[in-house]
């Protein structure tokens, strides 16, 4: 699955993260017909946030842009364990966006309308019929937004297989290869500098996540991207409990059960600074946020918690296409933490955007250059607005 | 000595043999090794097995420079609930 090999001299296409993002893209390149493909990561395969997200797959938002493409990700995400010809422990037993205030409640009604209308077959269901798919949640449910077609998949499994696929193709996958510079000449980019060396390429993709503004700004491209420490605790195995992925709107806390039995926990609720570190902090605020979705889980002993980091635009949307400033060099970063989610999709339209100028209307919307012109593609369900505080964004990863 | 019997992973039922069949599969370092057979992922989040996991490791990569997996708190689990009653307020950073 990894290439042992040296750099070589020359690739036709060098991708910088080997998270989910930069697998599916290299699978899709190789299956576009590129040959003499590169990904690079600084550390080992998964060592980003793919590797660190509990794995839910969605498609239920509040804007026509975010539900046309997140949807058209989790269609593939249904079919990919057929296209790569392996298992990617995908389980689509559905996702509940849950509603503990009545005016999320409407304007929940609006965007099930907006989904509907798009073909999502995603439904309001009240309280109790809240209660009824799932009884270890608080009585204090409202209702949620149930989508059959969502789930979670597991992560790291999800990019062996695509990383797995890619290889078979010829991509070659280098861990442990830093990139430290970016060679741009006359406006095109010619060279990737690594820690293995250089290559040259006229093509440069940033799948780096959190690092994707620190090796755009190599090629001299500024992102008005922040980075943000989001943490995840897991529990002791308990018996099947919660059936489906569970994400508390209101209050910004996830939930699902693992196949091994285990609940993993996400919530926003973060201490600065940002970084890769655990902090008490986050467990102590996370343990009561749970205990009021799920009452019934005080003993629930914490296993562990870590942290991984998520790079966020000014709109919460990705960043996905090419750049004015520089021929050849695409991005592919900025996901917020749907990254996963949205790398079936990301992948397949990205890679007929670089290899034929296809520029599909799933991804346009998403092109960098909306955030200097103003046309930006918030998402209503993702930002939880309080009185006199700043914009929180919900926990869905 | 029979790989398939050896346990390196009393908690998650890890064997020798499974660690040399990942290994096979591409995950060549603790890192990744430990995520494709969860070993050191258990009830005991590696404080029995570490030890043996990454010297087994070693062994198939014929290398002495590996780095155990990143240490998770807490260092024993701790209920939900006891955490909550600790909790205080915190201001969350705007996103």
């Amino acid at each position: 699955m990894l290439t042992e090999a040296p750099l070589r001299p020359q690739y036709e296409a060098v991708i910088i993260g080997a998270g989910c993002q930069g697998a599916a893209l290299a699978y899709h390149l190789a299956r576009e017909g590129l040959r003499d493909i590169a990904v690079l990561d600084r550390s080992y395969l998964g060592s980003g946030a793919t590797g660190r997200n509990a794995g839910s797959i969605r498609n239920t938002y509040g804007s026509a842009e975010w539900i046309r493409f997140f949807d058209a990700s989790t269609r593939l995400w249904h079919g990919l364990a057929d296209e790569l010809g392996a298992d990617v422990s995908f389980s689509p037993r559905g996702h509940l966006l849950l509603a503990l205030r009545d005016d999320t409640l409407e304007l929940f009604r609006r965007c099930v309308a907006l989904q509907n209308s798009l073909g999502v077959h995603s439904r309001l269901i009240d309280g109790a019929e809240v209660r009824a798919m799932e009884p270890a949640i608080t009585p204090a449910v409202r209702g949620a937004i149930f989508e059959p077609a969502g789930g979670m998949v597991k992560h790291d499994v999800a990019l062996w297989a695509y990383a797995a696929a890619a290889h078979r193709r010829g991509v070659e996958i280098h861990s442990h290869t830093e990139v430290t510079g970016i060679t741009v000449e006359r406006g095109r980019v010619s060279a990737v500098q690594t820690s293995r060396g250089e290559t040259r390429t006229a093509r440069v993709i940033d799948a780096a996540g959190a690092h994707g503004a620190a090796v755009a700004r190599m090629a001299g491209i500024e992102l008005p991207v922040t980075v943000h420490s989001f943490e995840k605790l897991v529990t002791e195995a308990f018996p099947p409990t919660v059936h489906r992925v569970v994400v508390s709107r209101d209050t910004k806390v996830s939930l699902s059960q693992t196949a091994r039995g285990e609940f993993v926990f996400g919530s926003t609720e973060t201490s600065p600074p940002v970084g890769l570190r655990s902090t008490y902090d986050f467990a102590a605020a996370s343990a009561r946020k749970i205990l009021e979705i799920f009452p019934g889980f005080a003993d629930a002993g914490v296993l562990r918690q870590w942290t991984g980091l998520i790079d966020m635009t000014p709109d919460h949307a990705p960043l996905l296409g090419a750049v004015d400033q520089v021929e050849g060099f695409f991005l592919d970063c900025g996901w917020g933490g749907h990254g996963l989610t949205g790398a079936p999709a990301g992948g397949a339209l990205l890679a007929r955007l670089i290899l034929h100028g296809e520029r599909s209307p799933l991804i346009e919307p998403f092109d960098v250059a909306r955030l200097a012109a103003g046309r930006l593609v918030g998402d209503s369900l993702l930002t939880v607005r309080e009185p006199g505080k700043d914009p929180h964004v919900v926990a869905s990863r | 000595m029979n790989g398939e019997t050896v346990f390196v992973c009393l908690c998650e039922d890890v064997t020798l043999a499974d660690l040399a069949r990942g290994f096979a599969a591409g995950f060549r370092e603790p890192e990744t090794l430990k995520r494709y057979t969860g070993a050191c992922t258990g009830a005991c989040q590696g404080k029995l097995c570490v030890q043996a996991f990454v010297e087994s490791v070693a062994a198939l990569a014929g290398r002495a420079d590996l780095r155990r997996p990143s240490v998770r708190p807490p260092l024993s689990p701790v209920p939900l609930g006891v955490l909550a009653a600790g909790a205080r307020d915190l201001e969350t950073p705007a996103c």
